[in-house]
This record gives C-alpha cells, structure tokens and sequence, in this order.
C-alpha cells in the first residue's frame, strides 16, 4: 500500500507561483492555510490577500492541477476560500526577501509604517503616493532618497482571525 | 551623483552595461529620449485602462466584470507608476503630461485609436494586444539602462503577463464555444491584426537612439517576428486564419509576413486615426468625471 506525503503535498502547493509577482509563491505569501485529506479528497482552505482579488480564480486552477497532478492517490480537489484571517504577518522571510527585490516592502504592522526603508537604498522615510496602486494589495510610495518608486504592502485590519480555527497560525 | 563630459562619454559607460539613476547629471538628449519613452508608455498604460472601462459593465458575467474591473485598475495603477518616474525627469509635470494627452497633443499606443465593436475585439486587445505589449516590455526590461524605469517595469512586466493569461482563458472560451462565438473571434481577428502588427511599430532606423542608448534592447521588426512565430501557430491552432494572404513559412518552419501598410498606423500616430477623436474625447470625459475622487483623495 502506498501512503500518501502530505507534507510533500502541501510543499507543491505552497510552491504554486503567485500569477502577478515574478519569483513569489502562495506558500511564501502565506495563503495557505490548512491542507487536509480524506481517503482520494483534498480539501485545501486558501486566503487572499484582499476581498475580490481577481487573481484567486488562476491561483485556485493552479492549486487544484498542482494537487491532483502531484499526488496519483487523489481524485478530487476543493479550495475554500477563506477572508479576513490573512495580513501581512503571514509573509515569510523568504517572501519579504523575494517581495524587496521585486521593490516592495512588506510592513507587519502600522506603527512600523514610517520606519519602512526602501528596498533600493534601505533609508526610510517613503513618503506615500495614492491609496492604492495596479492592485489592492499594494499602495504606491516615493523614496525621496534614491528617487525609484516602491510598492507598500500594507497589513490589513484582520477581525475574524482570533475567533476562528487558524488562530494558531 | 555621476557626471559625463559628452554624449560619447555616456556610450562608452552604457556600453559597460552601466545602469543610469534619476540622481544622476545625464546628458540632455539622454534625458529626453528616456522621458519621450516612458511618457509614451505611460500615456498608453491611461488610455488603455480608460478605455477598457467602457468594457466593465459589458463584459458578460460577473466573473468577467471583476476581471476586467481588476485589469482597469491594474493599467491605471502602471500609468500612475509610470507618471512618477517620468514626471521625475524634469521635463514635465505630471499634470502637463495628462493634459497633453486628453488634448490630444501626445501620442498613445496605436491600437487604442481603433473603436472596439465587439465583445471579440476586446479579447483581441486583452491577448494578442496585451501580448505583443509583454513581448516589447520584457525586451525592454532585459537591458533598460534608466534605473527607475526598469525596477517598475519589472513588477508591470509580471502584471501583463498575469492579464494575457486571463486574455487567453478568455480566447479559449470563444474558440471553444458556438460557430457564432468563433465568427465573432475571426471577425475581430481580421479586423485588428494589421493594427497588432503595426503596434511593433515601423522598421527600426538603423543608429535609432533608442537601441543604441540601451532604452530598447531589440529593433520592431525582431520582437514582432519573435510574436508572429509565437502566435501565428497558436491561433492556426485554435481554428482561426491569419487575414495576411502573403504569410507563409519557410522550409524551416520560420513564418514570414506579407508586406505592411504603413498608411493606417502613420494616421494613429498624428491623433488622426479612425476613432482617435471619440477615444480622446471618451479619455477626457471620463478623466473629468473623477476629477472629485482626486480631489477628495488630496484633501
């Protein structure tokens, strides 16, 4: 019998690339949730990063083939969506890392918005410019000190994360 | 901050592979030449989202609807970027930039003068148009030798290809579906590939500034055949026909185009192309209209 790798599974998934950020997964965004399996059915609960990002529909596509394309044991895939759980404290290192180079800075918390150092020069005092840019997860800045133009994700006021069952994440 | 004594000292460091920053004292037709670009682009970036506006509340079903609410955003969002990096430059400001466009003064990409009859003309515009645009772009982004303008274009460049997928699953619908629904698509084809073609722009001049200042890494004609090999086969594939009676393919599967008229894309360029007064006219309404919504965000 064989049995089934559910952390090489959830590693696919979580390796599944962000369609509008060059280089970034899902997994380092932190979407990913929770991944279960029951006998041939895989349930995954995923977060957008916003309410309405139009991104989810390819994102879901790419989550199901990643599924039942990388584990031969599965038969079916569903993705729960799954809102106001996510902020940007949910970012790995590794995307923070990935999202600088891409020129945009990742802030945990508001306090921390006016220390934020530019991903080109690292000095702070981005000053902002709009409220948000191409997509809504992102708001647009100006570094006055190496004059580029640098993408904010800003965290999000998450109301149901305490009271539900990701509150351990 | 870095200096060069000519035109010539600014090659020699170009050529190096040297990568020029806003902060820097560049030569002024350096200057220019990079403003004129992403002006260009910027403009076109407006205008696409302006106009693909109209296309929101058309668009069939909701899913479509948010799409395309979302790429409206994304193209104003690239112009609002684009806008910053530009009006850096020293040579407008960002509100003479947007009222030399709306008054029809500056130019924009050439298939935004054309009137989108169909549902069909817009998936023409949201694959083949958004593809060709990728296609220049990553062109662009693989050498571009002004700093800033590159670090955006690479974010823009991983939102387009995002958009010719979405262009793309909406093509497959069509190609997919009805006879009508394929008539629509081949009808529209026919009507816009000469303008996909054109959007390449001209032959190259040879010493054209623009290469040679590494702003552009390739000439038109090589990034539209790398698009032609690319999508000629695909749309072969799906069923569609190319409406180029000369294009054909070599012995080593290499496609080759009929001759381009240059007639109609020499009329875009002078704000004089066949729905170019309507789009301005549509571009300014529409940019007056949420002039409160600027306004309110400032206050």
């Amino acid at each position: 019998m064989t049995l089934l790798d559910l952390p090489a599974l959830r590693e696919a998934v979580e390796g599944v690339a962000d369609p509008e950020l060059s280089g970034v997964t899902i997994g380092q965004l932190g979407l990913i949730l929770d991944l279960r399996v029951t006998g041939s059915h895989a349930e995954v609960d995923f977060s957008p990063t916003f309410l309405g990002c139009v991104a989810v529909g390819l994102i879901l596509l790419d989550i199901e083939n990643t599924v039942l394309t990388s584990e031969p044991l599965l038969n079916t895939c569903h993705v729960n969506i799954v809102h106001n759980v996510w902020s940007t404290d949910r970012i790995s290192a590794d995307g923070v890392n990935q999202l600088h180079a891409l020129g945009i800075v990742v802030v945990r918390t508001m306090e921390s918005m006016s220390d934020a150092p530019c991903p080109y020069c690292l000095r702070p005092g981005l000053e902002k410019r709009g409220g948000s840019g191409p997509t809504r997860c992102r708001s647009v800045a100006w570094c006055n000190g190496c004059r580029n133009v640098v993408e904010i994700m800003e965290p999000k006021i998450v109301t149901l994360r305490e009271t539900s069952q990701y509150a351990h994440l | 901050m870095r200096t060069w004594t000519d035109i010539d000292a600014l090659e020699g460091f170009l050529n190096g592979g040297g990568i020029v920053e806003a902060g820097d004292d560049m030569p002024a037709r350096y200057r220019e030449e990079v403003f004129r670009f992403i002006e260009m682009h910027a403009n076109s970036e407006l205008f696409g989202g302006l106009c693909e506006r109209h296309w929101v509340t058309r668009a069939p079903g909701l899913h479509r609807k948010l799409a395309f609410l979302a790429k409206t955003q994304d193209e104003i969002g690239h112009a609002h970027l684009l806008y910053m990096v530009a009006a850096d430059l020293g040579i407008k400001t960002r509100t003479m930039m947007i009222d030399d466009l709306m008054d029809g003064r500056s130019k924009f990409h050439n298939v935004f003068h054309y009137k989108t009859r169909t549902w069909a003309d817009q998936i023409v515009i949201a694959f083949l148009v958004d593809a060709a645009a990728l296609t220049t772009q990553q062109a662009v982004l693989k050498q571009c030798s002004y700093g800033p303008y590159r670090r955006i274009l690479r974010r823009i460049v991983a939102e387009e290809g995002f958009h010719m997928r979405h262009g793309e699953e909406m093509l497959l619908t069509l190609a997919d579906g009805t006879r009508t629904q394929r008539d629509l698509f081949q009808d529209a084809l026919d009507r816009w590939w000469e303008a996909v073609m054109h959007f390449f722009g001209p032959p190259s001049k040879d010493g054209d500034l623009l290469i040679r200042w590494r702003i552009k890494s390739e000439t038109n004609e090589a990034l539209r055949d790398r698009f032609v090999q690319k999508f000629v086969p695909m749309l072969h594939d799906y069923g569609f026909s190319i409406p180029d009676p000369d294009l054909h393919r070599d012995l080593n599967g290499h496609w080759h185009l009929g001759q381009i008229d240059w007639q109609a894309l020499k009329a875009t360029q002078g704000n004089v192309g066949p729905d170019s007064a309507a789009r301005i006219a549509l571009s300014k309404a529409a940019w007056q209209n949420t002039a409160w919504v600027r306004e309110a965000l400032s206050a």
